[in-house]
This record gives C-alpha cells, sequence and structure tokens, in this order.
C-alpha cells in the first residue's frame, strides 16, 4: 500500500523524553511551613531540581538531587497562598477588622506563633483538617463537615500578590529554553469531609499573562466545575492556556472519578466535554500512595502496590478503595459514559509527580526527604503525620515522576504534549517507555534501532485514538521499554485492556508480553516471579537477573472490533531496596514495620483508546 | 526568681490566658443574671448516656447501647458521666461566654441545619405530570443535548516556517491527487506528511477539543464539509488551514449537536425534574423565611 508518493514529506525531527515533577509545595503553602519546612522558597526548589546542592529545610545539611530534572512546576497551595509564613515574621500587611475582629486574629495569631515557635506547629495543620462527612446526602461539599475552616485574618490578598509574584519571577528566573523548563502552576485543594478532589494547575505562558490573576483556591469554592469555569473565564480575560491534573483519587471517597458529578446529577456531554477541554492527564502515582489499581483485585497479582489508605482528615476512619478512586476503574468507566452520553469524561493519559512539601522534589528511594521536612530523616519518620495516627513517614513512597516525550525541552513542547497525552507516568525510576498502537507494523519493527521511525508512520503514540481499520483484524501495539541507565533491571512489560463487552459489562484483563530471558510461563499461563537480589544488609541489589531492555510486537489476541477498549503498558522493575530499608539499616533497627522492605518499582503510559 | 516571672508574662499563652481570665470575668458581671442555679446543674439519665457513648464510638448499634448503659460497672459509668460533663461544661460556659455569635463554622452549621429542616417538605410534593416534565425539559435542553464530533486522520504539512503558506498549499494539493490516486486508508495516514503537534488520529473528539488543537476556522472548516457515505469514505479532503499549516483530512464519520426527543430521555428528565422540585421547594421555604426579615442598608453613600 506504500506509494512511491513524490510529494510526501519525511518527518526526521525525533521526539526526546524528559523528566519532570508537577507537583512541588515551598515553605509558600501553609502546610509545608507548619511541618517545618520555613526556608525552601521556589528559587530553591528550582535549584536543588537543576541538580545544584541546597541546604536542606530543618537538618541543614547540603542535600543535591542525583540525576537533574528536565522541568517543574512550583505549585504551592492556592488556599492562604503565603499567608501563614509571611504573617509569622510581618503584621505590617493586615486590614483593620475593627476592635473585636482585630483581638480576635491577634489571638489566633498568638497561638500560632506560640506553636511555632515551640516546634509544635504541625498541630494547627492537624486542627485545620477536614472532619468526615456527618450528613447523609451525597455531596461532600454540601455536608455539615463540608465548610473549610475559617481563618479570620481579614482581606490577605496583598500578602497573596506579592507571593505570587515571588513564585512566578522565580519560574520565569529558572526557565531555560532547551535546557530546563519551569512552569508557572499552584493547587487548588479542595478536600470536603476529606474527600481528597486536588488539582494542580500550570500555564505554558509567562509572567506577562500571570501577572494578571492570583490563583484560584478552595476557598472560593471546593466544586471543580467552578475551577473550571473560572479557568475558562480567565483564559478568555488574559489569553493565558491552561491543564488540570486531578491527584491523589485514591483518597477521594469514590468523588474524582464518579459515576455522577460531585452534586449527584447525571455526567452530561456537557460536563465530559468541560472536563477533557481542562484535565487531559492525571497524576497516577506520589508519596501518598498509588492510584493506579483498586487494591486486592483478584485479576491483578501487581495490584495493592503502594497503597496509601489515610485520609486527609482530622481523625482517622476506616480506608474504603472504590472504583471511583482508581485510575484503571475510572478508565473502564469513561468508556460505559461515552456509551451512553458520547463524550468519555475520562479519557486521561497518565504521569506521576511527588507533592513532596520540602521544596525538594525528590523521588530516589536511596536520596528520598520525605512528605514534609519533619518526616525526612529516619529518625523523625515515626512521627504520626497527616491527623491520622496510623499514618507516619514510612508509610508514605519515594515516588513520582512525569515523563514527556517531546521534540525539546520547552514550555509550547511540553505543553502540547500534555493535550496530546503523549506522557507517562513513573514511581521513581528514570524507566524510558515508547508505546505505539496501529494496525499493521512492518516486520521486525520491534528490533529497529529507533522503533519511533515505524512507531510513529504506522501509528499513534501513547494518548492516541485507534479506530475501526480497513483491511486488518486485530489492533498491534509496538512497545520497547529501556531501564533507568543508572538503575535496575526490568522484569516484564505488561498491557492492560479494559473495555466493555457484549453486555455492556466493564472488563479488564492484564497480559505479560514481554519479559526478561530464563523464565517459564505455567499450564495457567502465569510467568514465574523475578528473583529478588536485594541484600537486606546493605540494602544493594544486582542487576544479576532482569533484563536492561524489552522490545515487543503484541496483538490482542481477543479483539472485538464492536466494543469500545483502552491499552495501556504496565512495566516492571526488579525488586529494588524501599526508603524504609535503608532507614532501618542505618537506624540498626532490625523491623519498620510500614511498607515492605524491597519493592518493584514501575511505569504506566498513557493509554490508547479504541472506539468502533 | 524575677526573671522567670518576666518571662512567663512575656509568654504569648500566658497573656492569652489572661485574657480570656479578664473576658470572662467581665461578662460575668455585666450578664450576672443568666447565671442563675439552674445553669449550674447537670441532669443525667441513661438515656443521654447511651447517646452520648454513640456519638463517641459511631460503630456502636443503637439498640444495644441503652442496653450496654444499664448493664455498666459503677466505676465505667462514672467515667463516662465525668467525660459527658467535661464537654457539657465547656459548652454551656462557651454559650454562656456568648462565643458562638460571629463564629463562622457555627453560623454555617446552623444555617446547614435549617436547610435540612426544609427537606422535610419534600414529602408534600405534588407528583409532576407529563406537563411538568415537557415543561422542564424544554427549559434545561442544554443538559441533553448531544456535542457535535468527529472522527478523522488527517495528514500535515507545516507552513509558515520553512516552507511560506502558499508553497505549502501548492504541495498539499499535490499530495490530496497522491492519497486519493492511492485510496490510502485511515491507518495509513502516517507515511505521509509531517508530524502534528498534536494527535494523528481523532476519533469522536468533540469539536471544542479539536478547535483546541487546530484553531478556530479549521474546527468550522472541519464541522462544514460534505459528509461523505460509507462507501465513499477514502475520499481525502482539504486542505484545511490550521494555525500551524495545512491539512488533508480523511473523515469517516461526524456527529452534529442535536436535541435528543423527550421520548428517548424522559427516565433522565424525569430523575432531573425531581431534584430541580425538591429545591425549588426548599427555595420558597426559605424565601418564606426571608419575607419575615425588614433589611435596612444604611450604606453611607458619597
Amino acid at each position: 500500500m506504500v506509494l512511491s508518493v513524490s510529494s510526501a514529506v519525511a518527518d526526521e525531527t525525533k521526539t526526546n523524553v524528559y523528566f519532570g515533577d508537577t507537583h512541588l509545595h515551598t515553605a509558600h503553602s501553609f502546610d509545608a511551613f507548619l511541618n517545618d519546612n520555613d526556608s525552601v522558597f521556589p528559587d530553591t526548589a528550582y535549584r536543588w531540581a537543576r541538580g545544584l546542592p541546597v541546604i536542606h529545610p530543618t537538618n541543614r545539611a547540603r542535600v543535591q538531587i542525583k540525576t537533574p530534572l528536565d522541568f517543574l512546576v512550583v505549585s504551592d497551595h492556592a488556599e492562604y497562598l503565603g499567608v501563614i509564613t509571611e504573617l509569622h515574621k510581618d503584621r505590617s500587611q493586615l486590614v483593620d477588622m475593627g476592635l473585636w475582629g482585630n483581638l480576635k486574629r491577634w489571638v489566633q495569631l498568638g497561638i500560632a506563633d506560640y506553636l511555632i515557635v515551640i516546634g509544635a506547629a504541625e498541630q494547627l495543620f492537624t486542627y485545620g483538617l477536614p472532619e468526615p462527612a456527618a450528613g447523609s446526602g451525597y455531596d461532600p461539599v454540601a455536608d455539615p463537615n463540608g465548610g473549610l475552616m475559617e481563618v479570620a485574618y481579614g482581606d490577605t490578598s496583598s500578602i497573596v500578590g506579592h507571593v505570587w509574584d515571588d513564585i512566578v519571577s522565580a519560574a520565569e528566573r529558572h526557565n531555560r529554553p532547551g535546557t530546563f523548563t519551569s512552569l508557572i502552576g499552584w493547587e487548588w485543594s479542595s478536600t470536603p469531609t476529606g474527600a481528597n478532589l486536588h488539582r494542580v494547575v500550570f500555564t505554558p505562558d509567562g509572567a506577562d499573562k500571570a501577572s494578571q490573576f492570583l490563583p484560584y483556591g478552595a476557598d472560593i469554592s471546593q466544586y471543580p466545575q467552578d475551577l473550571w469555569a473560572w479557568l475558562g473565564s480567565t483564559s478568555e480575560r488574559t489569553g493565558s492556556r491552561f491543564v488540570s491534573i486531578p491527584h491523589n483519587s485514591n483518597l477521594s471517597k469514590g468523588y474524582m472519578f464518579g459515576e455522577i458529578t460531585i452534586e449527584g446529577n447525571p455526567i452530561t456531554a456537557q460536563y465530559a466535554k468541560t472536563r477533557m477541554a481542562y484535565e487531559p492527564v492525571v497524576e497516577v502515582t506520589q508519596i501518598k500512595g498509588d492510584s493506579e489499581s483498586l487494591p486486592g483485585s483478584p485479576l491483578d497479582d501487581f495490584a495493592d502496590f503502594e497503597t496509601y489508605g489515610h485520609y486527609l482528615q482530622a481523625y482517622t476512619t476506616d480506608y474504603q478503595p472504590k472504583p471511583g478512586d482508581y485510575v484503571r476503574s475510572a478508565l473502564k468507566t469513561g468508556l460505559s459514559i461515552a456509551e451512553k452520553v458520547g463524550v468519555n469524561p475520562y479519557k486521561f493519559g497518565m504521569i506521576g509527580s511527588t507533592d513532596s512539601h520540602t521544596g525538594l522534589s525528590s523521588a530516589e528511594e536511596d536520596n528520598f526527604w520525605g512528605k514534609y521536612a519533619n518526616d525526612s530523616t529516619p529518625e523523625t519518620k515515626d512521627q504520626s503525620i497527616i491527623g491520622d495516627a496510623n499514618n507516619n513517614g514510612w508509610s508514605m513512597s519515594a515516588a513520582g515522576l512525569a515523563a514527556v516525550w517531546a521534540k525539546e525541552n520547552t514550555r509550547e513542547e511540553i505543553y502540547a504534549a500534555f493535550k496530546r497525552k503523549e506522557v507517562y507516568a513513573t514511581t521513581g525510576p528514570r524507566l524510558r517507555l515508547q508505546v505505539f498502537a496501529g494496525w499493521g507494523f512492518p516486520l521486525g519493527a520491534s528490533n529497529s534501532d529507533d522503533i519511533a521511525g515505524p512507531g510513529y508512520a504506522y501509528g499513534v503514540p501513547m494518548g492516541g485514538d485507534l479506530t475501526r481499520a480497513r483491511a486488518t483484524d486485530r489492533p498491534e501495539f509496538l512497545v520497547r521499554a529501556v531501564k533507568d541507565p543508572q538503575g535496575a533491571n526490568l522484569d516484564r512489560v505488561q498491557i492492560i485492556k479494559g473495555w466493555i463487552d457484549e453486555l455492556g459489562e466493564q472488563q479488564e484483563k492484564v497480559y505479560d508480553v514481554a519479559w526478561s530471558e530464563g523464565r517459564s510461563v505455567d499450564e495457567k499461563g502465569k510467568l514465574s516471579p523475578i528473583g529478588n537480589t536485594v541484600n537486606l544488609k546493605t540494602a544493594r541489589h544486582a542487576n544479576t537477573v532482569g533484563a536492561s531492555e524489552l522490545s515487543v510486537l503484541w496483538k490482542d489476541p481477543l479483539f472485538e472490533p464492536d466494543q469500545r477498549a483502552f491499552y495501556y503498558v504496565r512495566v516492571l522493575q526488579i525488586p529494588t531496596a524501599r526508603h524504609s530499608l535503608y532507614d532501618s539499616i542505618a537506624l540498626q533497627t532490625t523491623v519498620i514495620d510500614s511498607g515492605p522492605a524491597t519493592i518493584q518499582e514501575r511505569a504506566y503510559s498513557s493509554p490508547v483508546w479504541y472506539t468502533p | 526568681m524575677n526573671s522567670f516571672f518576666n518571662k512567663i508574662v512575656k509568654e504569648p499563652l500566658f497573656q492569652f490566658l489572661t485574657i480570656g481570665l479578664i473576658l470572662l470575668g467581665g461578662e460575668r458581671l455585666i450578664n450576672s443574671d443568666d447565671y442563675s442555679d439552674d445553669q449550674y446543674s447537670i441532669l443525667i439519665d441513661d438515656q443521654l448516656l447511651a447517646q452520648f457513648m454513640q456519638r463517641q464510638a459511631k460503630s456502636f448499634r443503637p439498640e444495644d447501647a441503652l442496653k450496654t448503659i444499664q448493664g455498666l460497672p459503677a466505676i465505667e459509668r462514672q467515667s463516662l458521666i465525668e467525660n459527658y460533663v467535661k464537654g457539657e461544661v465547656l459548652y454551656r460556659e462557651a454559650l454562656a461566654l456568648n462565643l458562638e455569635r460571629d463564629d463562622q463554622i457555627i453560623r454555617r452549621r446552623l444555617m446547614q441545619k435549617m436547610d435540612y429542616l426544609a427537606q422535610g417538605f419534600y414529602d408534600e410534593k405534588p407528583p409532576l405530570t407529563e406537563a411538568d416534565l415537557r415543561a422542564y425539559y424544554d427549559s434545561s435542553r442544554e443538559d441533553y443535548t448531544k456535542v457535535a464530533t468527529a472522527t478523522f486522520t488527517h495528514v500535515f504539512i507545516a507552513s509558515g516556517k520553512n516552507l511560506t503558506w502558499e508553497q505549502g498549499k501548492t504541495q498539499a494539493m499535490r499530495l490530496l491527487k497522491d492519497l486519493n490516486a492511492g485510496q490510502v486508508p485511515f491507518e495509513n495516514s502516517g507515511l505521509y506528511g509531517e508530524r502534528f503537534l498534536y494527535n494523528r488520529n481523532y476519533v469522536n473528539r468533540d469539536d471544542e477539543e479539536i478547535g483546541s488543537h487546530f484553531g478556530a476556522d479549521f474546527q468550522k472548516e472541519m464541522f462544514s464539509l460534505d459528509l461523505l457515505a460509507p462507501s465513499n469514505a477514502f475520499k481525502w479532503q482539504g486542505p484545511l488551514k490550521s494555525d500551524y499549516g495545512w491539512h488533508l483530512v480523511l473523515v469517516t464519520r461526524r456527529t452534529p449537536i442535536y436535541v435528543p426527543d423527550f421520548q428517548d430521555v424522559s427516565a433522565t428528565v424525569l430523575a432531573d425534574a425531581q431534584r430541580q422540585q425538591e429545591r425549588e421547594i426548599k427555595r420558597l421555604a426559605i424565601d418564606k423565611l426571608v419575607s419575615k426579615y425588614q433589611v435596612e442598608d444604611k450604606a453611607e453613600r458619597k
């Protein structure tokens, strides 16, 4: 079918993979500050990301990332942005609230100062966390406990304004087109009744546009629809472009990817369209756990990875994972809704990011600086943090990188990659993952030096669409995974398929499609597990098992051309030490009861969708 | 000793406690009538203790609570009472100090309680007739509207940089002939042209998403192209101009924006209309309360 078309243009531009973090807090975030980060502001955060040595916010040691990042979004909480931090230093910007108001504020600030000075500021943070639902209604925002804690500081917009200036100007200062990309952003932190609906918002545009607005926080509205409406009107007013990234769906109590809206209304085509206009990508893995697949799925031996079952609330309640909390079930729900209303509200790509509050984006197990500054050292990780008494620094994971395929490392190209979903998630290692889907890749495509050549010519990359083809019968997937150059070998490559069957039921299946040599598949089709080479006394692993690279051309054996489906790739590394094992060796204690000693780090590609 | 005292006086905590005591004392002097004996007696019974225990341990089964209370050893009952009394005393003292005034959390909590009361009126709501449902459907058509979508693949010739817009168009026209002569199918579009900034294939994508990738003019043109019968599905069309260059498109499916008939969505309309009715009943109930009040605006205009 290939013609000798003289006028065809060959596209020789290569895409490269860039690794970054779109979710990082500095001392401008109230909770980062209250948990002992009072010195790492955006400037230091960018210096760390670019590979420079910096001073740690609490232990004052010199620390440094092993492999620099290619891009970073500093995404501080928009709610009371910088206010708590600034007021601890300087009260001159407070506005008059009348005698009684001023007195109350003085008492509040005094208590805050007192707790900060005696080193118990995290109590303030816990005090401010929401309580679980008290009413029986569906809408968590309308629940009696759905409100936000009231902070009676009066109008603080002038403080927020100059803090926002600091964030914007740090991003402008560190942006190096071609080498390092800094993106301006913030976090909208809606958590009604402890149901986490958080979104990170970033813009590819610069200070000229970002200086025309202040970031939109959950203190203005806790409904995502209101956030999207504001993004729309602000786009129109200033010309800014935005990407909004939902995260920690694992803690959303089923609300992040529900079958109905937060208010309890049905999802309409218009709702789906608006959601997709702003939310092309979801953050699927980070320090507060992994949200890929429901823990305990009987169909998946590798589910229940870094499950973090601790809600963001003032006291502990049982963790009850729901389909609306996890990405794989959400992708399936999306297919069902698309069948009903015509538009899929959950047609998203996947990335990872850290959500670190130390200002130091660290996802390396052997160089992990914690969620908060106060749980970033081995001797302080067993503190109970974030409200829940069963939760500590070892319940968390050194995780989250966003990988982006783009022609160059610039704001424009990274934004475009997010829009077309040519992005993927890793739990920390710099795994290189290419995925293409099509109907007839040339023979030997999986062995070619550069699979991107046949990949782009005969298929679509991750994040793309397939529809009914004319000639061929079943879709093919061209996949290449390469280990982190400084990291561990690979165990296997899997393709995860979700679809709607002929009865309209949601289905899923996990296929092992490529694995390291010398392993057997039993009569039930189960691949033997990879060996564990980690020495528990030294935390070192050996790359004596596993493969450094896995390439495969896979064809779906059970394809039905009339059924909607999605496919994404999961790559597993061989077992390596978790940060808790490094800590237990350093502390010379044998037992750390939160989390396993070794884990299989992984990557998740964005899906490819098939629509009949 | 003196320096210790100075230190204490400078402690913010000490300052707040002092202020608290002054506020408390002052309040008592002014409102001394409110502190009758009744204020200082707390009556305990089994029912109350059972409720208190249940609130503390939410998993407790209500039917068992009273039995448990009645069978409780005296010492445990005493400690339960002490816990209850502590809370009750703090609550009463806070009310006596009028601490609930100007407290936004308490204000909102009470507002929400009124909100729940208003829901009680739902039971008396009249059943919705078909005429009601049709009226609701007419007034909220936007909720039922199916959005416009298109399914297409495209071959892209970047223009405005290496090629001028004119040169790009000429090249695209030439390529168009070849694509149609060769009957190049949907899945082979990647063999031609350059890689586009966004996607190669667009399957069932809505009009606005297409617009956000290609620009408004392209979006308009895409949705005004002739729709081809499936047998002609290999007709490449174009070139269409985007913000980035020229595109030859193979459109295999397009759905228009349309509103389904009432019959096709009547079940959804019923559910939506009932919700709307409940909201309306609540609104009327609140309006009725508001109408009892006179609002005076003492704005000082210049």
